[in-house]
């Protein structure tokens, strides 16, 4: 018998609304498995137990009186810790903010709880969403890093202590942490997703989105977070769908335009070759399949990333750390110093430049329904002192496109699981999400870690 | 009358070495010898990065923007 904590939230939706399985007996069940496991997975920060099953039961009382209010009525959820949570401790796991509580909530919380979604409790980040290696174990092998930022969402995930949480991404703190996982995450198009009330790690970059165990739990998430919010500056006043039902809504197999260059020198021997035989997959199944170059401007793409995020992570930092230097990691506090050390030129360069690698990497995609790639360069990596490299998924919050990762296999040196990365035009999430799904149906994984 | 040519938009280092020289005379000025010490490896990557960003200059005609409101 299926136990609640194996359910996604497509069938634990399901279940709820049809009075076979109750919020609170999920809740319950994800409680005792965070209890067996999280002492030694470490991907929790704080677990709200009380005000998560006072809030199942609230809403196991309004489904029997008037129904659901949506399919995340019930679901409980996981929120990275930079995520501000009234009345719950959000640390971004830091020294500087170890006893910050928010007295309201980011807008994708809120929007999240009018839903109907219960808010268990906060998971793990790197510090502040940067790069120090947190004390999260990757539940497949714990010599090898779960990756990051938003390790303790992968993890929790992957190892079914929730059906669902919220990542953010930078650089590649979604899509690599997720792949690492074995898992599925989305990076919207920036600007898709408010993100008034998420403590910010570089302004013009950070992006947010969902991590689960399948596309549909993906476009579900998203259904509810998606849209304007003026409190966001770089939030995009630009219409959204219906993407559940857009996932259905696939025509055709899609035209896949398969990414080499870049991609190919970079990648292991192993995961290009896992690559090229996903994309032959693809094609067998009924898509076109071609092999692309990425655009010149990608040449400089790392660079910009780079300089961009390193002087925006100062500039927010900057306050803080004039007084509270030592109170920093290493890896964070190098990066907040050689941002404080970046001319200004420079930094209005790399955004000049930024918006020509956008326009031609929008005249890359535009020619396709999804461009793919490995998600990462390996799998993840026996070094537990690195989260991994985020080389392969940070050009795409650069230029701001929409990127999905999906599970497609397993690497045979490591046991580990392998990703594959897909992209699309900007705001074109619909697409994307009925591609990813096309393209999950036919890998059919549903990876899962051993011996948990 | 055809307009004169501006002059090329100025590069900012002379060379990596010397932007690296001078980086690390700033990190010494502001956190001591020993910070900037620590931080030899990473003001090295940060030298050749912005070395590298000064070799590829938009089109001038390119505004910088945050977001993508005032994408085109």
């Amino acid at each position: 018998m299926t136990e609640p904590h194996q359910l996604t939230i497509s069938q634990a939706s399901s279940e709820i609304a049809a009075g076979r399985l109750t919020s609170q007996r999920l809740v319950e069940d994800l409680l005792k498995r965070i209890d067996r496991l999280d002492s030694r997975l470490k991907s929790w920060v704080t677990v709200d137990a009380e005000g998560a099953l006072e809030a199942a039961q609230a809403l196991d009382r309004e489904l029997l009186e008037s129904g659901p209010r949506s399919p995340l009525h019930g679901i409980p959820l996981g929120m990275k810790d930079i995520y501000y949570t009234a009345g719950l401790k959000t640390t971004a796991c830091s020294k500087i903010l170890a006893d910050f509580v928010p007295d309201y909530d980011a807008a994708s919380v809120a929007r999240l709880r009018e839903a109907g979604a219960v808010i268990l409790g906060k998971t793990v980040t790197t510090e502040f969403a940067s790069g120090d290696p947190p004390p999260t174990l990757n539940p497949w092998r714990p010599a090898h890093t779960p990756g990051g930022s938003s390790s303790g969402s992968a993890v929790a995930v992957a190892a079914r202590m929730i059906p669902g949480a919220m990542g953010s991404q930078t650089g590649g703190s979604i899509l690599r942490p997720a792949a690492y996982n074995g898992i599925v995450g989305l990076k919207p198009t920036f600007g898709r997703i408010s993100v008034f009330g998420v403590i910010p790690l570089a302004w013009s970059l950070d992006t947010i989105g969902p991590m689960v165990n399948c596309v549909e739990d993906a476009a579900i998430m998203l259904q509810h977070l998606a849209g304007y919010d003026p409190r966001d500056p770089g939030c995009a006043d630009v219409p959204t769908t219906d993407y559940v039902q857009g996932l259905n809504q696939l025509d055709n197999p899609p035209r896949i335009g398969l990414i080499g260059g870049f991609f190919e020198e970079r990648s292991e021997a192993e995961v290009w070759s896992h690559t090229e035989g996903v994309a032959q997959r693809f094609a067998a199944a009924g898509a076109v399949v071609e092999k692309v170059m990425p655009p010149p401007s990608f040449a400089s793409a790392h660079t910009v990333q780079w300089v961009v995020n390193n002087a925006e992570t100062a500039s927010y930092h900057e306050e803080n750390f004039r007084t509270r230097a030592e109170d920093y990691s290493e890896i964070l506090r190098q990066r907040i110093e050689v941002g404080i050390l970046t001319p200004a030129v420079s930094y209005i360069q790399a955004q000049r430049f930024r918006r020509v690698f956008r326009r031609e990497m929008e005249e890359l995609a535009s020619g396709w329904d999804l461009l793919l790639t490995p998600t990462t360069p390996t799998p993840a990596p026996r070094d537990l002192s690195t989260t991994g490299d985020p080389v392969f998924q940070s050009p795409w919050t650069s230029c701001g496109l929409p990127t999905i990762t999906i599970p497609s296999g397993i690497s045979e040196s490591t046991g580990l699981p392998l990703g594959t990365q897909l992209a699309a035009s900007p705001f074109e999430e619909a697409r994307l999400l009925a591609g990813a799904r096309w393209c999950e149906e036919v890998l059919d994984m549903n990876l899962v870690p051993p011996d948990l | 009358m055809p307009q004169p040519t501006p002059p090329p938009f100025p590069s900012i280092p002379a060379s990596r070495q010397v932007l690296l020289q001078e980086l690390t005379q700033a990190a010494v000025n502001l956190w001591g010898e020993e910070r900037a010490a620590a931080l030899s490896e990473i003001l090295e990557e940060h030298a050749q990065r912005l070395f590298d960003l000064s070799s590829v200059m938009p089109p001038r005609g390119e505004t910088p923007t945050m977001g993508w409101q005032n994408h085109p």
